[in-house]
Protein backbone atom coordinates (compact mmCIF):
# COMPACT_ATOMS: atom_id res chain seq x y z
CA UNK A 1 0.00 0.00 0.00
CA UNK A 2 0.67 3.43 -0.50
CA UNK A 3 1.88 6.01 2.42
CA UNK A 4 3.58 8.94 2.71
CA UNK A 5 6.52 10.34 4.97
CA UNK A 6 7.01 14.19 4.89
CA UNK A 7 7.32 14.72 1.52
CA UNK A 8 8.09 11.30 0.47
CA UNK A 9 5.54 8.81 -1.34
CA UNK A 10 6.34 5.29 0.02
CA UNK A 11 4.92 2.07 -1.86
CA UNK A 12 5.29 -1.24 0.41
CA UNK A 13 4.58 -4.67 -1.34
CA UNK A 14 5.38 -8.18 -0.32
CA UNK A 15 6.74 -10.48 -3.10
CA UNK A 16 3.29 -11.83 -3.97
CA UNK A 17 2.44 -8.38 -4.65
CA UNK A 18 5.14 -7.75 -7.01
CA UNK A 19 4.65 -10.84 -8.67
CA UNK A 20 1.12 -10.64 -9.22
CA UNK A 21 1.25 -7.04 -10.93
CA UNK A 22 3.85 -7.81 -13.08
CA UNK A 23 1.76 -10.85 -14.32
CA UNK A 24 -1.28 -8.13 -14.28
CA UNK A 25 0.58 -5.50 -15.81
CA UNK A 26 2.25 -8.04 -18.93
CA UNK A 27 -1.48 -9.34 -19.88
CA UNK A 28 -2.57 -5.72 -19.37
CA UNK A 29 0.22 -4.54 -22.61
CA UNK A 30 -0.65 -7.71 -24.07
CA UNK A 31 -4.09 -6.84 -24.68
CA UNK A 32 -2.95 -3.36 -25.13
CA UNK A 33 -1.04 -4.69 -28.40
CA UNK A 34 2.10 -3.48 -27.23
CA UNK A 35 4.47 -2.74 -29.57
CA UNK A 36 6.98 -5.33 -28.58
CA UNK A 37 4.66 -7.70 -28.83
CA UNK A 38 2.60 -6.65 -31.95
CA UNK A 39 3.91 -7.57 -35.63
CA UNK A 40 3.81 -5.10 -37.80
CA UNK A 41 3.00 -1.06 -37.45
CA UNK A 42 3.06 1.37 -40.93
CA UNK A 43 5.58 3.39 -39.59
CA UNK A 44 3.83 6.48 -41.68
CA UNK A 45 0.78 5.94 -40.25
CA UNK A 46 1.69 5.59 -37.09
CA UNK A 47 4.09 8.97 -37.64
CA UNK A 48 0.69 10.83 -38.81
CA UNK A 49 -1.71 9.20 -36.75
CA UNK A 50 -3.80 7.86 -38.59
CA UNK A 51 -3.47 3.99 -37.82
CA UNK A 52 -6.13 4.36 -35.48
CA UNK A 53 -9.18 1.93 -35.69
CA UNK A 54 -12.88 3.45 -36.08
CA UNK A 55 -15.25 1.13 -34.23
CA UNK A 56 -15.33 0.20 -30.71
CA UNK A 57 -13.25 -3.26 -29.81
CA UNK A 58 -15.77 -6.37 -29.36
CA UNK A 59 -13.76 -6.81 -26.39
CA UNK A 60 -15.50 -5.98 -23.23
CA UNK A 61 -12.21 -4.89 -21.98
CA UNK A 62 -10.75 -2.66 -24.48
CA UNK A 63 -15.12 -1.49 -25.10
CA UNK A 64 -14.56 -0.25 -22.10
CA UNK A 65 -10.88 0.94 -22.14
CA UNK A 66 -11.53 2.79 -25.50
CA UNK A 67 -15.05 3.81 -25.27
CA UNK A 68 -17.19 5.35 -28.05
CA UNK A 69 -17.11 9.53 -27.26
CA UNK A 70 -20.88 10.09 -29.22
CA UNK A 71 -22.80 6.79 -28.24
CA UNK A 72 -25.53 8.18 -30.70
CA UNK A 73 -23.14 9.24 -33.54
CA UNK A 74 -21.43 6.24 -35.38
CA UNK A 75 -19.66 8.77 -37.61
CA UNK A 76 -18.35 11.24 -35.02
CA UNK A 77 -17.50 8.01 -32.56
CA UNK A 78 -15.33 6.61 -35.65
CA UNK A 79 -13.60 10.16 -35.91
CA UNK A 80 -12.88 10.80 -32.36
CA UNK A 81 -11.85 7.17 -32.15
CA UNK A 82 -9.08 7.21 -35.04
CA UNK A 83 -7.54 10.32 -33.78
CA UNK A 84 -7.59 9.79 -30.34
CA UNK A 85 -7.08 6.59 -29.54
CA UNK A 86 -3.76 5.67 -30.55
CA UNK A 87 -2.62 8.20 -28.47
CA UNK A 88 -4.57 6.84 -25.18
CA UNK A 89 -3.49 3.44 -25.99
CA UNK A 90 0.47 4.72 -25.92
CA UNK A 91 0.21 6.52 -23.12
CA UNK A 92 -1.72 3.15 -21.32
CA UNK A 93 1.60 1.44 -22.70
CA UNK A 94 4.11 3.78 -21.63
CA UNK A 95 2.08 3.93 -17.66
CA UNK A 96 2.08 0.23 -18.01
CA UNK A 97 6.16 0.24 -18.82
CA UNK A 98 7.18 3.10 -16.18
CA UNK A 99 5.08 0.87 -13.27
CA UNK A 100 6.67 -2.15 -14.12
CA UNK A 101 10.43 -1.06 -14.19
CA UNK A 102 9.55 0.57 -10.62
CA UNK A 103 8.68 -2.69 -9.63
CA UNK A 104 12.15 -3.89 -9.91
CA UNK A 105 13.36 -2.34 -7.13
CA UNK A 106 10.70 -4.32 -4.80
CA UNK A 107 9.64 -6.40 -2.98
CA UNK A 108 9.52 -4.01 0.51
CA UNK A 109 8.89 -0.25 0.96
CA UNK A 110 10.49 2.28 -0.94
CA UNK A 111 10.16 5.67 -2.32
CA UNK A 112 7.40 6.08 -5.78
CA UNK A 113 9.05 9.66 -7.32
CA UNK A 114 6.77 12.73 -7.98
CA UNK A 115 6.92 11.33 -11.95
CA UNK A 116 6.06 7.70 -11.45
CA UNK A 117 3.18 8.68 -9.34
CA UNK A 118 0.43 9.29 -12.31
CA UNK A 119 1.67 6.62 -13.95
CA UNK A 120 0.54 4.21 -11.05
CA UNK A 121 -2.36 5.60 -10.58
CA UNK A 122 -3.41 5.74 -14.18
CA UNK A 123 -2.18 1.82 -14.76
CA UNK A 124 -3.76 0.87 -11.12
CA UNK A 125 -7.24 1.58 -12.75
CA UNK A 126 -6.48 0.26 -16.23
CA UNK A 127 -5.94 -3.29 -14.26
CA UNK A 128 -8.80 -2.06 -11.77
CA UNK A 129 -11.22 -2.08 -15.07
CA UNK A 130 -9.98 -4.87 -16.96
CA UNK A 131 -10.29 -7.64 -14.13
CA UNK A 132 -13.70 -5.70 -13.53
CA UNK A 133 -15.03 -6.13 -16.75
CA UNK A 134 -13.52 -9.75 -16.79
CA UNK A 135 -15.28 -10.40 -14.07
CA UNK A 136 -18.69 -8.79 -15.39
CA UNK A 137 -18.47 -5.68 -12.58
CA UNK A 138 -20.52 -2.82 -13.22
CA UNK A 139 -21.36 -1.82 -10.15
CA UNK A 140 -18.75 -2.59 -7.15
CA UNK A 141 -21.55 -1.84 -4.36
CA UNK A 142 -23.91 -4.78 -5.68
CA UNK A 143 -21.69 -7.84 -6.08
CA UNK A 144 -23.14 -11.69 -6.78
CA UNK A 145 -20.85 -14.23 -6.29
CA UNK A 146 -22.20 -16.74 -8.26
CA UNK A 147 -19.89 -18.64 -9.58
CA UNK A 148 -16.92 -19.92 -7.22
CA UNK A 149 -13.86 -19.98 -9.79
CA UNK A 150 -14.02 -15.89 -9.62
CA UNK A 151 -13.61 -15.58 -6.01
CA UNK A 152 -9.89 -15.76 -6.33
CA UNK A 153 -10.52 -12.62 -8.87
CA UNK A 154 -12.57 -10.33 -6.69
CA UNK A 155 -10.29 -10.89 -4.20
CA UNK A 156 -7.54 -9.05 -6.50
CA UNK A 157 -9.82 -6.62 -7.59
CA UNK A 158 -10.20 -5.56 -3.71
CA UNK A 159 -6.66 -6.02 -3.30
CA UNK A 160 -6.49 -3.35 -6.54
CA UNK A 161 -9.04 -1.28 -5.01
CA UNK A 162 -7.30 -0.81 -1.52
CA UNK A 163 -4.12 0.14 -3.60
CA UNK A 164 -6.11 2.70 -5.48
CA UNK A 165 -7.43 4.19 -2.23
CA UNK A 166 -4.20 4.22 -0.99
CA UNK A 167 -2.41 6.07 -3.40
CA UNK A 168 -5.97 8.70 -3.98
CA UNK A 169 -5.42 9.08 -0.03
CA UNK A 170 -2.01 9.87 -0.04
CA UNK A 171 -2.37 12.42 -3.22
CA UNK A 172 -5.26 14.34 -1.44
CA UNK A 173 -3.00 14.54 1.65
CA UNK B 1 -11.69 10.52 -1.54
CA UNK B 2 -12.72 7.97 -4.51
CA UNK B 3 -10.53 7.51 -7.48
CA UNK B 4 -13.48 9.68 -9.36
CA UNK B 5 -13.84 11.83 -7.00
CA UNK B 6 -10.32 12.83 -7.25
CA UNK B 7 -10.45 13.27 -10.95
CA UNK B 8 -12.93 15.53 -10.54
CA UNK B 9 -11.32 17.71 -8.20
CA UNK B 10 -7.71 17.11 -10.00
CA UNK B 11 -9.20 18.33 -13.74
CA UNK B 12 -11.82 20.27 -13.77
CA UNK B 13 -10.68 22.25 -10.41
CA UNK B 14 -14.50 21.28 -8.61
CA UNK B 15 -14.54 21.99 -4.76
CA UNK B 16 -14.32 18.79 -2.95
CA UNK B 17 -18.11 19.29 -2.40
CA UNK B 18 -18.82 19.38 -5.88
CA UNK B 19 -16.75 16.25 -7.00
CA UNK B 20 -18.27 13.87 -4.36
CA UNK B 21 -21.91 15.29 -5.50
CA UNK B 22 -20.61 14.28 -9.10
CA UNK B 23 -19.39 11.23 -8.22
CA UNK B 24 -22.54 10.07 -6.17
CA UNK B 25 -24.53 11.01 -9.14
CA UNK B 26 -22.53 8.80 -11.61
CA UNK B 27 -22.96 6.11 -8.86
CA UNK B 28 -26.44 6.33 -8.06
CA UNK B 29 -27.98 7.26 -11.45
CA UNK B 30 -25.05 5.52 -13.70
CA UNK B 31 -24.36 9.53 -15.26
CA UNK B 32 -24.01 13.07 -14.89
CA UNK B 33 -22.76 15.96 -16.57
CA UNK B 34 -19.59 16.86 -15.32
CA UNK B 35 -18.59 19.98 -18.37
CA UNK B 36 -20.59 21.70 -20.61
CA UNK B 37 -19.08 23.66 -23.63
CA UNK B 38 -18.15 23.94 -26.94
CA UNK B 39 -17.40 20.58 -28.92
CA UNK B 40 -13.58 20.98 -29.14
CA UNK B 41 -13.31 21.75 -25.23
CA UNK B 42 -15.70 18.89 -25.23
CA UNK B 43 -13.68 16.43 -26.83
CA UNK B 44 -10.65 17.04 -25.01
CA UNK B 45 -12.31 16.85 -21.65
CA UNK B 46 -13.29 13.60 -22.96
CA UNK B 47 -10.10 12.61 -24.29
CA UNK B 48 -8.94 13.44 -20.61
CA UNK B 49 -11.40 11.40 -18.82
CA UNK B 50 -10.81 8.51 -21.20
CA UNK B 51 -6.96 8.50 -20.21
CA UNK B 52 -8.03 8.49 -16.75
CA UNK B 53 -10.41 5.36 -17.45
CA UNK B 54 -13.39 7.30 -16.73
CA UNK B 55 -16.45 6.17 -19.49
CA UNK B 56 -17.28 9.54 -20.57
CA UNK B 57 -19.43 10.32 -23.62
CA UNK B 58 -20.63 13.87 -25.28
CA UNK B 59 -23.89 14.88 -26.74
CA UNK B 60 -26.06 17.68 -27.75
CA UNK B 61 -27.76 19.53 -25.36
CA UNK B 62 -31.23 18.17 -24.92
CA UNK B 63 -29.85 15.36 -26.12
CA UNK B 64 -28.06 13.81 -22.95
Amino acid sequence: MFSRSGNQVLLELEEIEVELLNSLIGQLLELLHDPEESEHIDPLAQLVGLNGPTVISEDPVLARLFPDAYPDDENNSADFRRFTQPDLQRQKQQNAHLVRDSLKGFPGEHQVTDELLSPWLLTINDLRLALGTRIGLQNETEVQLNDDTLTPIFGIYDWLSGLQSSLVEVLVE
Amino acid sequence: MSYVTYVFQTYFGYSKARAEQLMLQVHNAGRAVVSAGSREEMERDVTAMHSYGLWATMAKDGDV
